[in-house]
């Protein structure tokens, strides 16, 4: 699943090889900046949680284990880091919900054809009105072209949350009405619904 | 792969199949995984309609900033390496800057021949910092002066400088020099950048070096510089000073109007003045890659009055169409042919 030299600099990286850390850094610092930003507008707060997850990673390189999936591993410990970084910020500013925000920036004018472009426009105000963890589930599924498995992995997420998800998205689904939209919105529906279906229950 | 699962696969099933979404977002390795995906409406036209759709709402979700915050990538790296060091954590001594540069500084030494090679294998300790096609780099030097690469080029240097020895830096392509002044006698003061055949001795300045085609063009924008060519000869430019080397020749010399101009690709990849359709050719070839073939050769000297500013290559073409009458062809992905008319 994922690319041989990730391994080969995971394993390098654990042996104290300096070489292969920044490999994995050169490899995952436009993918975690584009991440992080989804979450805030606060450029500064992005550099420091990627500061802080590099020397934690290393500083810590014994004791990691072998993860299914280096990016993934690397995008799990960010986005808690980030979360924490936010939590720890709350206490002087207002945050939306758990987590805080998550929004995509569109391109405003990218070149598709006309008939597609209607499309466009309905998916991106769709997508515009869901809660941020849905925004979240979707832009790995499409954006990242992630498995169920490896969005539930890395958002932490079980069953009952994703329920609670679900019936928020489809409360807002609700609010729109126009029937090509509806189309639209039973794939979205679905795809939350699945995702829910996917992922199996931990116990207790 | 042959499923009959597949013979009416509704919306919702591409939607959910992991296999599909992997390879409509691009992350498909397997090649044989991804030809049958891009055989799929063929292989089962029944299906078509709805993989298409699937494939539209996924590519329109697509179409979203990818920010990659480059600028950056050097000093968040500076600042992980200085705390690591702060706990006594990192091994004694490593090259830190270029690694990730290390595939195309390769690609770059065997493209470049004999000199680099050299340079690459018997100076000791040296950084080759290089980029590739449509990338830009910042770098900043031991001395803390900063050098922009523009794409496809690269610098060398020694990974440590010492008062006793000029600071020295070796430049293919095109760099945009800001000099630090260092107030200290000897030749630990000096700075010189050497390019094709010609070397430019600085203090405390900043200037423009493209080195292209066996052409080096030096642009002064603010202090003063002296180039050495030739072995003996010399000349000390002044800001606004524009000068080009070819064939053992110091061959233009112009005043510029406006010399912070020629730094303008530091901040916008695309930037052009009064150039002509053969100088934005150059361009799209030497930063980009790309195979450009003109129909007839006089295209080569239509001239765009006026500034273009733009960011990527796909803009930068619909200018093209939109101020001259030529037609462009994309055939493949990094090839271009132009023709005359609409």
């Amino acid at each position: 699943m994922q690319s041989e030299s990730h391994v080969l600099w995971w394993n390098a990286f654990k042996q104290g090889d300096w070489d292969a850390f920044t490999a994995l850094y050169g490899e995952f610092y436009e993918l975690l900046n584009n991440y992080g930003r989804k979450f805030t507008r606060d450029e500064d707060l992005v550099h420091d949680v990627v500061h802080d997850l590099f020397v934690r990673i290393w500083t810590t390189r014994q004791r990691l284990g072998q993860p299914v999936s280096v990016k993934n591993y690397l995008y799990k410990a960010f986005r808690s880091t980030l979360f924490r970084k936010i939590q720890s910020l709350s206490k002087f500013v207002e945050l939306d919900g758990e987590g805080g925000s998550f929004s995509v920036n569109f391109i405003p004018d990218a070149s598709f054809r006309q008939e597609e472009q209607e499309l466009r426009k309905q998916v991106i105000d769709m997508v515009n009105t869901l809660p941020a963890r849905q925004q979240e589930i979707i832009f790995l599924r499409f954006y990242e072209g992630m498995s169920y498995e490896e969005i539930s992995g890395i958002m932490d997420i079980n069953m009952s949350s994703t329920y609670k998800l679900l019936y928020k998205a489809l409360d807002n689904l609700q609010k729109a009405s126009n029937k090509r939209t509806w189309l639209l919105i039973s794939c979205l529906f679905f795809l939350l619904k699945n995702f829910s279906k996917k992922i199996p229950i931990p116990e207790g | 792969m042959n499923n009959d699962k597949y013979l009416d696969y509704s919306l919702q099933d591409f939607l959910d199949d992991d296999a599909f979404i992997k390879w409509v977002s691009g992350k498909e390795q397997d090649a044989v995984a991804a030809q049958f995906w891009s055989e799929f409406p063929v292989l089962y036209p029944a299906a078509a309609a709805n993989f298409e759709f699937a494939a539209s709402v996924i590519r329109s979700y697509r179409s979203q900033e990818f920010w990659d915050n480059k600028d950056n990538k050097a000093r968040v790296l500076e600042r992980i390496t200085a705390t690591i060091e702060n706990h006594g954590a990192r091994p004694a001594r490593m090259r830190w800057l270029n690694n990730w540069v290390r595939a195309a500084a390769i690609a770059l030494v065997v493209t470049a021949g004999g000199y680099m090679i050299v340079n690459h294998y018997f100076r000791s300790h040296m950084e080759q910092i290089a980029t590739g096609y449509g990338e830009m780099r910042t770098v900043t030097l031991p001395d803390h002066s900063t050098v922009t690469l523009n794409a496809s080029s690269a610098i060398s240097f020694n990974e440590e400088w010492s008062d006793k020895k000029p600071r020295e830096v070796w430049v293919e392509g095109e760099a945009y020099f800001d000099v630090k002044h260092i107030s200290r006698t000897g030749p630990g003061q000096q700075f010189i950048v050497h390019s094709n055949g010609i070397s430019i001795e600085v203090l405390g300045t900043s200037f423009n070096v493209r080195s292209r085609h066996g052409r080096t063009k030096v642009g002064l924008i603010t202090g003063k510089i002296k180039v050495d060519y030739n072995k003996n000869r010399s000349l000390v430019m002044l800001p606004g000073d524009y000068v080009e080397y070819a064939d053992n020749k110091l061959s233009v010399t112009r005043k510029l109007d406006q010399p912070e101009k020629i730094k303008r690709w530091t901040e916008i990849q695309l930037t052009f003045t009064d150039a002509t359709l053969g100088e934005i050719i150059e361009t799209l070839q030497d930063n980009y890659g790309y195979t450009v073939k003109v129909t007839d050769a006089s295209l080569r000297k239509l001239k765009i009055e006026g500034d273009i500013n733009v960011t990527n290559v796909e803009e930068l073409l619909t200018v093209i169409t939109t101020t001259l009458n030529v037609t462009i062809d994309h055939p493949y992905k990094k090839e271009l042919v132009i023709t005359s008319g609409k």
